[in-house]
């Protein structure tokens, strides 16, 4: 069993679902693997720390006496005094909401994709140490994925302007394997994720071409991010720069 | 409404109360007040009434009733930008007050296990659970101190099984992280 496999598994073998001989493959590569080792660790330390030591909060006696209180088809002493004035307060926000939605268009709901390579990005950030793999040099970096990932991507510009390739790490969401590459502008930081494209939708957004490829733009959570897509991947830029700050850095991978 | 289905009602009411603390701790986890909590749990237990009907005999009640609560609250706070709520925990609900940091260093032996400062873990872990963001902190919750596997879990958050297991990961690394920074 190699590392990406057996990352997927954690889940499974913590909670004691994994058939026997996959447990058994798992149990051999946690052996020799001591980054696996490490990682599995942290997940068992944490589950059992939420498990054992998490506040679970519970409902009061007040609460647990109106619930039982509140009887199906009857409306409950602590809504009668407000039905009215709400019902009247709705049917004003709804004629105003119609108006104010006719005017202008409704925004989109995030596309996955955006989602969560923002999460990754935050889950980075709040890292406080440097980051995890091959050094900042280019070819070093492309060496580190080779064999731990499924595709292959070119090798992307250490510098750009005030931007720095720093480092890396593997990821894992939308259900495929995800590298993330790391670049630094002073205090900001930038994530680079290039996952294969199957399945997923590019983002809506505005865009901008460099040399023929458009590059998306959108923000979410108040991170922008830049999309675009390659053969038959994709990447995402996620930076709490501004667009026009990020966009030099976004061309010039784009173009690589 | 006729008396047969009066009774089943006040019946299935009866059911849908023992997961009360499981209803009220997603609320109040999610929403970060207690008084929002308790609108919400109230709110979530009016409709589960109203579609009772809807529920499946034989599957998982406590499920079906994290799925409204968990719904109820994405309704309500749509708009809300925002998903970093601050911590939680600021009084102690009985516990005995934290040593000060200096005191909690000197008893703790690198990453050995810190039994003896049960109560200073406990807001460590609550802290950094209240940071992740809600992505990571509900699938969290829902796996670890509410039990349920993750085909239950998503359900609830309508989103794949992978989905699940990817987001309790990479929570789980993000709360390892957090808990670090919470040292001396």
């Amino acid at each position: 069993m190699e590392c990406p496999e057996a990352l997927e598994h954690f889940q499974d073998f913590l909670d004691e679902e994994l058939g026997k001989d996959e447990a058994s493959a798992l149990e051999a590569h946690l052996r020799i693997c001591s980054g696996c080792a490490a990682e599995f660790h942290i997940q068992q330390e944490m589950r059992q720390a939420v498990r054992e030591k998490a506040t679970r909060h519970t409902a009061s006696p007040h609460l647990r006496a109106s619930l039982r209180q509140a009887e199906p088809g009857r409306v409950p002493g602590w809504l009668k005094w407000w039905v009215p004035a709400v019902a009247l307060l709705l049917v004003l926000s709804l004629g105003t909401a119609l108006y104010m939605a006719s005017l202008s268009p409704r925004p989109l709901a995030p596309s996955p994709l955006v989602v969560e390579a923002v999460n990754d990005y935050i889950r980075l950030t709040q890292r406080g140490r440097p980051e995890d793999v091959g050094g900042p040099d280019p070819p070093q970096v492309v060496k580190w994925f080779r064999g731990k990932l499924d595709f292959a991507f070119n090798l992307p510009p250490a510098e750009e302007g005030e931007f720095r390739l720093v480092g890396g790490e593997l990821s894992y969401y939308l259900d495929r394997k995800v590298a993330c590459l790391l670049y630094r502008k002073g205090p900001h930081l930038v994530a680079l994720s290039v996952l294969r494209r199957e399945g997923i939708d590019v983002p809506k957004g505005s865009s901008m071409t460099a040399s023929g490829t458009p590059l998306y733009m959108v923000t979410h959570r108040g991170f922008t991010v830049i999309v675009w897509q390659r053969n038959d991947l994709l990447y995402a830029l996620v930076s709490d720069l501004a667009a026009q700050e990020l966009s030099p850095l976004a061309t010039s991978i784009a173009q690589s | 409404m006729s008396l047969y289905e009066q009774e089943r009602s006040r019946a299935f009411g009866q059911r849908a109360v023992t997961h009360a603390d499981a209803l009220y701790n997603l609320a109040l986890w999610m929403a970060g007040d207690p008084v929002e909590a308790e609108d919400l749990v109230q709110e979530a237990y009016l409709k589960a009434l109203r579609f009772s009907h809807q529920f499946q005999e034989g599957t998982n009640l406590k499920a079906w009733l994290l799925k409204i609560v968990k719904n109820s609250y994405i309704n309500r706070y749509r708009k809300r930008r925002s998903e970093l709520l601050t911590p939680l925990v600021e009084g102690w609900e009985g516990e005995e007050p934290p040593h000060g940091p200096a005191g909690a260093y000197d008893l703790i032996q690198g990453d050995g296990e810190l039994g003896a400062l049960r109560s200073v873990v406990r807001s460590e872990i609550d802290k950094a659970l209240a940071k992740l963001p809600e992505e990571f902190r509900i699938p969290i919750i829902l796996s670890d101190m509410e039990g349920l596997p993750y085909g239950e879990i998503a359900e609830i958050l309508a989103c794949p099984k992978g989905t699940v297991k990817s987001r309790l990961f990479r929570g789980r690394k993000l709360l390892k992280e957090l808990l670090k920074d919470y040292g001396p």
